[in-house]
Order: structure tokens, then sequence, then C-alpha cells
């Protein structure tokens, strides 16, 4: 059977469904265990090499943590972190960025010839276990938790898999507590579980991977679709990114949810962000902890000069790019953000003279226009993912601001990509039923956005049962009819596997 | 128990509405295409076929069981589909011994010239008429190409979910019942057009038949005669595609050592009376009414003479089906020829 960790492959979810039922028939002391098998089963079955790189990494960081809790001295627990903390990093880089380190070698040395191809398995999700596995070291070693002695609990932390592959990046003591707690069969939480499943589902397959359809002409081919073209994908790669993304967190939320496990929010309605800053809180908001705690504090954070404070933006946010892949497009994109976010920084108290006299603090209209520009400057950033260059980008963008560089919608060529007006339709009613889903949400949220993922949930779950049913149903057969998937369509991974 | 009952008439309710959803949604061959409906009719039809005929379009357009009935008496049923692979063929009657045992299988053999899967959409016509069962399973695997997957066969919605914005209004008049597109599996083709000049020969690297195709063949063999079953192999008079001498040495050789007979109606053609000029429609590719009438009247007389298929002729239970069958045939091949005639002026009926 070919099995992948690929939420949308047929035979993922089926197991899926097989894997579940199960689950709640065995016996609560051996639930852990079925879900390492599970767990280890799926990832070997997937790649057995990119097995042989987790098991590594899993090994490794196992040891340490005993290590450094035996250690005496200073001294050698330092030796007992550093270590292993360099092997997981050697592994990540090994995998990831070989080929592109290689690249620039070559170029300064000019001993290999450009553009040499290196095969190297990149296994996946290594980014994600990997960050999880230096947050569990430095935790161990900064005291904060006590390392886990049962090799195979601490196995299944690292490759639950629900979130192996795009996230959430876990810490050790909230996934822990989660997994190896009783968990008896509630309906409810069952039933809430399988609706936020259903609307990833719906985010990733409806409107995600329709719109991909369109991204992928516009990228391949920069010489036609050139100019407004580049507006275009602006616009709709934003979207695709963020239905992916949030339909993946979803669906590892929602399947977690369905176990009885709880996982840490990554995805808290970055469309409502007034900050590039506040936008990066809420979108993969685990990882961006992860640099907040393991990178920006230990350099000093916010309590250190000004001076200091940009240069550890500028390391946190040259890291998140390079995190995000091997290429110079990542770095860049770093840097665009580095440099919204430092400039926002350094005239922080202009900014705050000009608003105070303005009057424009609390002010709704206000809010939406800086909601618009963040969104606007992330979408502009996220180019470089589409392009996977800046000169690409750049190509793209020749001839923007001509005059008819929009005739496309006019012209009917916006029909000629790969989508029918259908297709818009049905990516733009989708966008307003998850536009209007966030609303409710960030309206309940209040001050605290994490608190209303189950705004609409908690909602729909007042409703007589009947329409419960209808509304579910109704979305199940949107993601059964409208999904593009099958043949006719090319089945797009999430977009955040690849990094 | 309340909530007991309430999750069952939910789950109930929610299969019902995609049950309901995937036949709509499931093509019907019913205006056009007809050859994807071919499979399925065989399960509406009485199970009392002395000879089931299994192959690929050289089957369904060749042998027509209304002659063969009228001519020897034979019952015989053509369980053909277009493109249809030998492994297909097998699971086909192992499909068919489920329902009934004939007397002999005739299996055309043109398909040997395939060593792996070939093309989703023949793989459909195929596939979808046949009901689940461990056999269909068998089938779709050995028979899926690699984009395939055998969910979409298990559940058909997740194949044609997005034939939503194509559905007229022949999948809401067939969505339950379908109409007959065959007699008895055999689809008239009317219309003339002769064998005019045909691509050359081409030289194949290697005439050796696959591995895949030879170990169905065999176990086709070695299934007929587990159950009893005499197996003939034939090639029908079609001149292309090319089947080349060296194939059909092999063929020669597979019925020597398996004690099973072959009967190639293309080295026979002109016993048969086969005249390529008026009996085709597609420059020899496949025979027209005219073509499958010879040939069915041939391989009805080798049935009724040297395999001893019964003449049911005069037994009513036969009667009554055949009878009308074989009326609507004629009714129906004339009224096509009228039609052709008509449009085709330059031909003459004579």
């Amino acid at each position: 059977m070919n099995l992948t960790l690929d939420f949308t492959s047929y035979n993922f979810i089926f197991a899926c469904g097989v894997f579940v039922l199960i689950y709640y028939l065995i016996p609560h002391k051996v639930k852990w265990i079925y879900l390492l098998l599970a767990s280890a089963c799926i990832y070997t079955l997937s790649s057995p090499v990119c097995a042989l790189f987790l098991f590594a990494t899993i090994t490794v960081t196992y040891i340490s943590g005993l290590l450094i809790e035996r250690a005496k001295g200073k001294g050698a627990r330092t030796l007992a972190m550093l270590l292993p903390l360099l092997f997981d990093i050697s592994l990540l880089v090994y995998a990831k960025y070989t080929g592109f380190l290689l690249e620039i070698f070559s170029k300064i040395t000019g001993s290999l010839s450009e553009g040499r191809a290196v095969a190297v398995i990149v296994p996946m999700g290594v980014s994600f276990y990997t960050f999880q596995s230096l947050a569990y070291i430095l935790d161990v070693y900064k005291s904060k938790i006590k390392p886990e002695k049962n090799y195979f609990k601490f196995m299944l932390f690292i490759s639950y898999f629900p979130q192996l592959i795009q996230g959430p990046i876990s810490r050790f003591d909230d996934l822990s507590r989660e997994i190896f707690k009783d968990h008896p069969f509630n309906a409810k939480e069952f039933a809430f579980g399988a609706q936020r499943v259903l609307f990833g589902y719906f985010k990733k397959m409806v409107i995600a991977d329709r719109i991909g359809i369109l991204v992928n002409t516009l990228t391949s081919d920069t010489e036609t679709y050139h100019g407004g073209w580049f507006l275009i994908l602006l616009i709709f790669y934003t979207i695709e990114l963020y239905m992916d993304f949030s339909g993946g967190i979803d669906i590892t939320i929602g399947l977690s949810r369905m176990l009885g496990i709880k996982v840490t929010e990554n995805f808290l309605r970055p469309i409502f962000s007034v900050s590039v800053a506040k936008f990066w809180n809420r979108w993969h908001v685990t990882m961006g902890k992860w640099f907040r705690d393991y990178i920006y504090i230990p350099l000093g954070g916010s309590r250190v000069n000004l001076g200091k404070i940009i240069f550890n933006f500028f390391v946190v946010w040259l890291t998140t790019g390079i995190w995000h892949g091997a290429g110079y497009n990542y770095i860049l994109w770093g840097l665009m953000n580095f440099a919204v976010i430092a400039s926002s920084k350094l005239l922080d108290k202009p900014y705050a003279v000009v608003r105070k006299a303005l009057k424009l603090e609390g002010k709704k209209w206000y809010r939406f226009v800086c909601c618009i520009r963040t969104w606007l400057l992330a979408s502009l950033f996220f180019t470089m993912f589409a392009y996977g260059s800046l000169n690409n980008a750049v190509n793209a963008a020749k001839g923007l601001f001509a005059g008819g560089s929009l005739n496309m919608l006019s012209d009917g060529n916006i029909f000629t990509c790969g989508l029918t007006l259908r297709d818009y339709i049905v990516i733009g009613t989708g966008i307003l039923l998850v536009f209007i889903t966030e609303c409710i949400e960030e309206h309940d949220a209040g001050n605290k956005p994490a608190a209303a993922s189950d705004a609409v949930l908690n909602r729909i779950h007042t409703l007589p049962y009947p329409v419960r049913i209808l509304i579910w149903l109704g979305l199940f057969i949107a993601v059964i009819l409208l999904g593009a998937y099958g043949r006719g369509y090319n089945a797009a991974s999430f977009i955040y596997n690849r990094f | 128990m309340k909530r007991f009952f309430k999750i069952t008439f939910t789950i109930l309710f929610v299969i019902a509405i995609l049950f309901l959803l995937q036949r709509l949604l499931m093509p019907k061959y019913m205006t056009d295409i007809h050859e994807g409906a071919m499979i399925a009719e065989y399960y509406d039809s009485p199970k009392f076929h002395d000879v089931i005929f299994l192959g690929d379009c050289e089957v369904y357009e060749t042998y027509s069981p209304c002659i063969m009935w009228e001519n020897y008496g034979i019952s015989s049923y053509v369980r053909g589909s277009s493109q249809q692979l030998i492994w297909q063929s097998y699971y086909l009657l192992e499909d068919t011994l489920k329902y009934e045992t004939p007397k002999a299988v005739v299996l055309n053999v043109l398909a040997m010239r395939f060593a792996e899967p070939q093309n989703e959409a023949y793989n459909r016509m195929t596939l979808d008429g046949m009901p689940m069962s461990l056999t269909k399973l068998n089938s779709i695997k050995v028979s899926m190409t690699e984009d395939e997957s055998v969910w979409e066969y298990i559940f058909p919605i997740l194949r044609y979910h997005d034939r939503y914005a194509s559905l007229s209004g022949e999948d809401v008049t067939y969505m339950f019942n379908k109409d007959s597109v065959t007699f008895a599996g055999y689809m008239p083709f009317a219309g003339i057009k002769p064998v005019g000049t045909l691509p050359a020969e081409k030289p194949l690297p290697d005439y050796t038949f696959g591995e895949l195709p030879m170990e169905y063949l065999q176990k086709t063999a070695d299934l007929c005669k587990a159950n009893g079953i005499e197996l003939i192999l034939v090639k029908a008079p079609s001149v292309y595609p090319t089947w080349y001498d060296k194939w059909d040495a092999q063929i020669v050789d597979f019925s020597a050592q398996n004690g099973v007979s072959y009967v190639s109606l293309l080295q026979e053609s002109d016993t048969i009376g086969i005249d390529m000029s008026v009996d085709t429609y597609d420059n020899g590719q496949h025979v027209n009414i005219y073509g499958a009438e010879k040939c069915s009247d041939y391989i009805g007389n080798i049935l009724s003479k040297e395999f001893d298929i019964p003449d049911h002729r005069g037994e009513a239970s036969y009667d009554e089906y055949w009878g009308p069958l074989c009326d609507e045939y004629h009714m129906t091949t004339e009224a096509m020829w009228d039609d052709w005639y008509a449009q085709n002026p330059d031909y003459s009926r004579e």
C-alpha cells in the first residue's frame, strides 16, 4: 500500500478513518503505543530513507536529554547540550541545504560547475521536527522541563504524525501532557475535531488547490504573464498560501482533537494583523515563538539598546528566511520582513506622534487601512516564494504600471490560465465563507485571539440538530464535488511541507 | 437509545445522499460513447448462455448473438468492451462464472499485444460496469495506470465529482435505469468505408507477448479447464491494427500446448466471404453489420458442429427471450442501413 504523509491522498484519508476507529476501541494504556506505531508506520512507508534521518534525530536528542540531566558541572552540561544540538542542526543542514551551500561555494571558489545538482533527499518535515528537537534540548538544558526517560514516549513526541510535516512546532511539555493523558471518547470534542478537519479540507482542496492551478500557470511563464499578471499573482498566491497552510493546520488540530489531543493553535487569523510584526504573531504562531524564545530572547530581546534590537531582528529574520528554504529567495524574503519590521521599530515614536496628532488611535477605518497595508506587504514578500527568485519576480512585475496592464480582466484572458468563470465563483464564494468565519472568530476573540478558535463551531453547535447536519453535510458535499483533486487536477501537496 | 438512533439515522442519511450523488454524477453512456454501458448490461440479461465471448472491440463488433441464435439456436452473450485487456477478460470470465457456467468461452486475442495497463478511460468502460467484488478489485489492481487510484473505483464519486458542471438531462433520466445499447453484447455499426491504403507494417523490436498477458491467458485456460469449459481463441478479420505472423505463431503454440482451439477469422477471411470493400465501416479496422453477420454465421457453425453447442430453438424460455430481441435487432440494423444509404447515395443496397 502506497501510504504517504499527505493529508489529501486517498490512502491517508481512508487509513486515518480506520486508525481513528481502532484508537477508541483499544485500552487507554496502549493508545500512545498505537499512536507511535501509526506514526512510525506512516513515516517509514512514506520514505524509509527519511525515516533514518528522523530516527537519528530522535535518538541523539533523547540521549542528550538524559546526559544533560546527569552531567555534573556546567561544562559537561553545556557539552551534553551543544554536541547533540550541532548534530541535529548538521542533519538539517545536510538534508536541506547541501545543494545550496555547494552552489555558494562554487560561486566563491569556482571549483564546481555552477548549478551542479546534488542528490540529497530532503526528509519530510525535517525543519519542523528538528526545531522541535532543538527546543527540547534547550528546554532541558535550561531546566524548564524534565527529560523524558522513556525512549518510545519521546519518539512519539517527535514523530506524532498529524503534526510531523507542517507543524505546529510543539513544545515537549505541551504535547506530551496531551498525548499521554487519558483520552476517553468525548462526542462533542470528536465532532468539533471532525468539523475542523472538514473545514481544513474545504480550505485546502476547494480554494487553495484551485488557486494553485492559476498560480502555477502564472509563475511557470513570466515572459507571457507579466505586468498586470504580477498583481493577480500577488493577490492570489497569498490567498492560496493562507488557505493551504491554515487548512493544513485545521486538519492537524482537528485530527488531533478527534483523538482527544489538543495541539497548539498555529494560525490566528493573520488577515486582521495591523502590522507586519503582528502578522507574524498570528501566521505560523509556533514558529514565531520558537525564534523568539530560542534566538531573539537569548540575543537580548528588546532589553538592549536600539541598535542591538535591530541586529537581533536581523538575525531572527535571516534565520527565519533560511528555515523556510534553501535559496536566495527565502533569504531575501526574510530580509524584506526584517526591513519593514526594523524600520517600523525605528520610526515607532514618530509614528506614535503622527497617530496622536491625527487622532487615528482606535479608529476602525484606520485599523482597516493598516490591515490592508499589512496584507499587501506580506503578499509582496510572498512573491519571493511564488516566483522562486528576485529576478523572476522583477521580470514578472515589468510593465505593471503600463497602460492596459490589467486588460486581462476585461478581455477574458483571465479565463485562459486554467480557471474558468465557475472556478473563480467557487474561489470567491469559498473565500467569503472563510472570511465570515474568521470575522466571527475575531469578534469573539477580543484581545485573546487564541481563545476564539471554536467560536463558529460553538455557534453551530447551538443550532437544532437537523440544521447542524445540513450545514456540515453541505460542506462535506462541497469538498467532494468542488475539491480540485483527482484526475484533471495536479495533486498539490501542502506548500508548508516543502519548508 | 435516542442518541443511537439519531446517529444511525444521520449516517444512513449521509450515505443515501452520497449514493444518490454518485448515481447522478457517473457517466451514463446512453446518448454517446455507448461502449461504456455494455459491461453492466450483461447483469440484466437472463443467464442461460452456452457461449460467452470476451475481448475488445473486435468482439462486440464482430459477433452477433442474434445471428447465431437464428442460424444455429446458440444462446450466447458478448462480454466485450473497448480495449479490453487480457487480464480484464479473465476477471470478466471469473465474474461471469458467478452467474452461469457456459459450455464455451470465445476469447479474442488482439489484446495480447498489450503488456501493461493502457488507458484510464478504457479501464473505466470495462471496470465501472462490474458489480463490486473481489474479482473486480483484482481486475482494478492489475488494470490501473500509474495515476489511477483504487479508491476512485470503489467510490466513483471521487472520480466523477467534477461532472457536476456538465450534467445533462441524460444523467437524471438514466440515474437508476438504463436502456439497452447492445443486442446481447453485440453493437451493430452500419456504414461502408472500404479498405484503402493501410499504414506500412511497422517492424517491432520484439514480437514476444508480454509476461502479464501470457500469465492471464494461461489463467484463462486454466479457469476454463477447471470449470469444464471449452476455450476457443479467435482473431477477428480486421486488417488493421497489424496482427503479426509471429504473434499468430505464439497463439498457435499456446493453443497446442494447452489443448485449446484457435480460430483465425483473419486467415479464413476468404472462406467466410469477408470483402473489405463492403464489410468494413472504418478502413478495415472493424467489420460492419454485413461483415459481422458473416463472421457470426461462420463462428456459429464451428461452435455448433465442432463444439456441440446445443440448439435451443423451440424451447419456450429461450424463444421468449431471443425472438423479440432478434426482431428488434433486425428492425434496428435495417433502420441503421436505411439511414446510412440515405446519407450516402453513391452506394446502393445491392
